[in-house]
């Protein structure tokens, strides 16, 4: 598992970026390859019963709270969603706040947050604090002050484009993307001096002119066509690469950009719905593997990309996983981008009956059934388009060789009309349905996956979708909310509950953990997701009423 | 972000119907016994030239909302929300009981949000041609060989993408269309109809000929949208609406929507102009529908004028750009003048007057501890635009967040003198 760490000068040199697994959580997935793992084992299976609030923080907005701290020293770094409103440095052992960094965001931007006004957390680099922000700025703010030191603007928010996770950090280069898969925006990667925040490189995630694979856009539809990396990135010191996934194309019609069909042909839509690895110090892609070609379905591939050393061919290989919306899970060569596996991580996914594992494409359902086109109905489609996962982070436990995973079972049916949305006006919908439960008819829930067989080890099926992201720790435990604001410890072998406590208001967000003076603290935010259930009908209803809005962080050790 | 803004892409209805039922208005009993019951009406306040809050024009609906007050002698009061964003605006507004109307919403059946009704439809509008004057293009055929553009994502966009053998190019915007246009890029664009005809009078001096379009899901009808438990407001309105049918006409006329013939793309190559005409006009029978594609000499009076009352009432807005432009001017020498710590006399004036009339709220010298009210970080908060945004701020009101309206308490050169000792406070 720390294969990425072996050079043990290296690992000093980049010690607060990349130590993974160690008792502290310096990023946002706890250490560069998003295992959400920690080697903390002051808490264990004996005395997780004795967990209880050493302090708590309010964050100011009561909605959507989508933030994992991160540690520094002694200092717990944490946002609120809108803006976000709130950057808060807390002493991470009193909950005492250091500074507070309220950015002035112009009003009214929230119309451009397309799904909500979330803010995901921040990145660390030599004494500043570096994020994103919803007016698609990132900023890096002195540690000990909270004072903004520099400020770069990234791209046009009122193009549609919102930043809303913090960004990568690879040595001295911070990386971001953008939101705006629906807004016609043509992604982009866009790294920049840490120091300084000047702009280095910018990639486009969608090749145009005489850019390679520019020709699997039909006409010129590549001009606006989507593919945004949205959500959070990976790196990889050793191998010199960090790894994004991107959203779906734009727009939302298929036929627009190619056969709109399952003979896809030359228009596969690059590199939109793919998981993408780039060199950190120039930007330019050193491979591609795309989950979802010509995706009509809106299968995002931005899901977190976890890194592990898993046994396949007989030999131990340096592998990034992918729980995706489509509902395959994806275990792919991080040196190359060799497709190991690809199989369905829930129950009734029937878009694709597989992967072809030679061209690794996925074997659609005969005769477009499943595939919704102009005037083209496709009914009961699994997973529905808030996928089998969402963003809600997954954790992998090495020892236990185990993946737990928030899972989500709804399916969907879609037909393109030619019609849209028009401002303030006339509009024609396109018929959806969004809050089919699917088989077994549960929302979702939490599961156990063994990496390297493809197959289910436990399952906890929740009544409501939209469980919260995980953290594994060495004693064998796994942390999670839900939508209820239920936090809960599970036994990572069996799924087995062993604590749970009311946090009052749902749970998206992962936690995360760490030690300090010999006490281990375990740290999540709390405050319901809105935009989601807006999507489910009377479904949606029931995961309105699970829990009241808030905003609150939590911060548990055993007294 | 997390989840797409398929939301107004892929169906709409079903999203509407969802907040809806999570946003079920609180029924209470917070509109007060006033003598008259006003007209709760929630609009876009920046969506020209359908509604905007402050200025000159403020677009067809809000002329027409006001008309229908009048009518129903019902002072009208405005939460103004941003419809960009399209289900949460209704989400936000009527479906959590902030007003009890919409100016406007589609008549098409698939457009429907669970506790709010709709209307009549009272307007026809649809998708343009807009091209050199005297380009002519009776057909969907016709456009054979032409350069064709159309907007991301749009309705045209999507059904052209359908078919072969048409030359298109794709942009975000209106703007970008127009000046695809300008520069020969292209020889004709397809473009919402009403934009098309309000910016090609008000930012291209009328230069393109702007022609409608119908078949093939390019026009449709719009409504009133009314909350249900308002119990026999709909049917008012909906009279309201028929009778000022006239109206309604003469303000499509002055905001510009197209009036032209429109070109049905469904029908055959080569039929003549009166046979699409008629086509258009089986459109008609639902009553109180206006088809402004009869209209071929619309009236260049404002409705407002016509209709009398409470519409004819709407201030003359006053010359912002010049204000600003003036105060822009201004700002810089305060500064400097702050900077030898000494005040312009019209600063100095500004600056008493501030902590007379406004350091109740946003504190002494502007120094507030509540960030919103915060009067130093203007420019941070609104860059370039922060001296327009005072201006409309200090004159209009911010009623919904306790901003009063000073208009009527200052005169404008008490304004600019408050704005011009912002300008030395800005962080």
């Amino acid at each position: 598992m720390k294969s990425f760490l072996t050079p043990l000068a290296l690992a000093a040199t980049l010690s607060l970026a990349v130590s993974a697994q160690a008792q502290n959580w310096p990023v946002y997935g706890g250490d560069t390859g998003n295992t959400r793992h920690s080697e903390a084992t002051l808490v264990n299976a004996g005395n997780v019963s004795k967990l209880s609030v050493a302090w708590a923080l309010q964050l100011g907005t009561t909605r959507s709270q989508e933030s994992t701290p991160i540690l520094v020293g002694d200092t717990l770094f944490v946002t609120s969603s809108f803006g976000p409103k709130n950057v808060f440095a807390v002493n991470a052992k009193s909950g005492e706040v250091k500074w507070r960094y309220s950015p002035d965001v112009p009003k009214g931007i929230d119309q451009f947050a397309c799904c909500d006004v979330n803010n995901r957390g921040v990145t660390y680099h030599k004494g500043k604090i570096i994020l994103g922000r919803l007016d698609a700025h990132i900023v890096a703010l002195d540690e000990k002050t909270g004072k903004e030191l520099w400020k770069t603007k990234i791209v046009d928010f009122e193009a549609g484009s919102v930043i809303t996770s913090p960004p990568t950090l690879a040595k001295d280069v911070i990386i971001t993307g953008f939101g705006g898969g629906e807004y016609g925006v043509r992604g982009a990667l866009v790294g920049l001096d840490a120091n300084t925040g000047k702009e280095l490189w910018r990639t486009h995630t969608v090749p145009m002119g005489n850019e390679k694979g520019a020709d699997t856009w039909k006409g010129d539809s590549g001009k606006n066509g989507g593919g945004v990396a949205w959500h959070i990135g990976s790196y990889d010191p050793k191998l010199n690469l960090i790894y994004y996934g991107t959203s779906n194309p734009a727009p939302w019609s298929a036929s627009v950009r190619g056969n709109d069909s399952s003979d896809i042909g030359q228009f596969t839509n690059l590199y939109t719905a793919s998981i993408l690895a780039l060199n950190p110090d120039n930007g330019k892609i050193e491979w591609h593997y795309q989950t979802t070609p010509h995706d009509a379905w809106d299968y995002d591939g931005v899901n977190e990309l976890v890194f592990a050393d898993l046994p396949f061919g007989g030999k131990k290989t340096a592998v990034v996983m992918q729980a995706n919306r489509n509902g395959f899970f994806y275990v792919i060569d991080r040196a190359n981008g060799k497709l190991l596996s690809a199989k369905h991580f829930i129950d009734g996914v029937n878009w694709a009956t597989g992967v072809d594992m030679k061209t690794g494409m996925p074997i659609e359902a005969a005769n477009n059934a499943k595939r919704p086109g102009m005037k083209r109905k496709a009914a009961d489609i699994c997973p529905n388009l808030i996928g089998a996962k969402n963003w809600m982070p997954m954790s992998y436990d090495a020892k236990n060789n185990i993946v737990v995973m928030p899972t989500m079972n709804l399916c969907m049916d879609l037909e393109g009309i030619q019609a849209e949305y028009k401002r303030g006006q006339f509009y024609l919908g396109v018929n959806f349905d969004l809050g089919k439960m699917g088989q077994g008819g549960h929302g979702g829930g939490v599961k156990g996956w063994d990496p390297v067989a493809g197959k289910q080890v436990w399952f906890n099926k929740d009544p409501l979708p939209f469980t919260g992201g995980i953290m594994t720790t060495a004693t064998g435990l796994s942390f999670h909310g839900d939508i209820k604001g239920m936090f809960k410890a599970l036994d990572t072998k069996t799924g087995k509950k062993l604590w749970e406590f009311n946090t009052g208001s749902g749970i998206s967000a992962a936690p995360m953990t760490y030690v300090l003076d010999g006490k281990q603290y375990v740290a999540v935010v709390s405050g319901r997701t809105l935009s989601i259930p807006a999507f489910f009908g009377a479904l949606g209803e029931k995961m309105v009423d699970a829990s009241p809005e808030g905003g609150t962080l939590y911060v548990f050790t055993v007294k | 972000m997390m989840i797409r803004g398929k939301a107004f892409s892929l169906g709409f209805a079903a999203v509407i119907a969802a907040g809806a039922a999570l946003w079920a208005p609180a029924l209470s009993a917070q509109t007060a016994q006033t003598t008259r019951e006003p007209l709760r009406v929630c609009a876009d306040p920046d969506n020209l030239p359908f509604t905007r809050a402050e200025g000159a024009e403020r677009g067809l609906y809000i002329e027409l909302a006001e008309l229908v007050g009048a009518k129903l002698d019902m002072p009208v009061q405005y939460t103004w929300y941003f419809t960009h964003m399209q289900r949460r605006a209704l989400r936000n507004t009527i479906l959590q009981g902030e007003c009890d109307a919409v100016f406007a919403l589609p008549a098409d059946a698939e457009y429907r949000a669970r506790g709010v009704q709709k209307t009549k439809p009272f307007l026809d509008v649809g998708y343009a041609l807009v091209a050199a004057p005297g380009f002519s293009a009776n057909s969907l055929e016709a456009l054979k060989g032409k350069r064709i553009a159309l907007q991301f994502s749009s309705t045209p966009h999507i059904f052209f993408s359908t078919l072969t053998g048409y030359t298109t190019a794709t942009y975000r915007s209106p703007a970008e269309i127009f000046e695809a246009l300008a520069k020969g890029e292209v020889d004709v664009g397809i473009v919402w109809g009403p934009v098309a005809g309000y910016e090609n009078k008000t930012l291209y001096q009328s230069r393109w000929q702007v022609t409608p379009l119908t078949g093939h899901d390019m026009s449709g009808q719009v409504v009133v949208g009314v909350r249900v438990v308002k119990e026999g407001l709909k049917a008012r309105i909906d009279q309201a609406l028929s009778e000022l049918q006239p109206e309604i006409r003469a303000l499509a006329g002055k905001y510009s929507f197209p009036t032209a013939v429109p070109v049905n793309l469904e029908s055959k190559p080569g039929s003549a102009a009166r046979e699409l005409r008629q086509l258009f006009a089986v459109r008609v029978p639902v009553s109180g529908w206006v088809t402004v594609a009869d209209e071929t000499k619309p009236a260049a009076k404002p409705a407002a004028a016509a209709s009398g009352a409470k519409a004819a009432a709407r201030k003359p807005a006053p010359k912002a750009s010049a204000a600003a432009a003036s105060l822009a001017a201004a700002a810089p020498a305060a500064a400097a003048a702050a900077a030898v710590a000494v005040l312009d006399p019209e600063v100095l004036a500004g600056k008493v007057r501030f902590n007379d009339q406004c350091s109740h709220c946003h504190g002494s010298d502007g120094f507030s501890p509540a960030l919103e009210r915060d009067l130093r970080r203007l420019k941070l908060r609104y860059d370039a635009k922060w001296q327009e945004t005072a201006l409309t701020t200090i004159r209009n009101g911010r009623p919904d967040a306790g901003m009063p309206t000073w208009k009527d308490v200052l005169g404008e050169k008490e304004i600019n003198q408050v704005l011009g000792f912002l300008g030395t406070i800005q962080k």
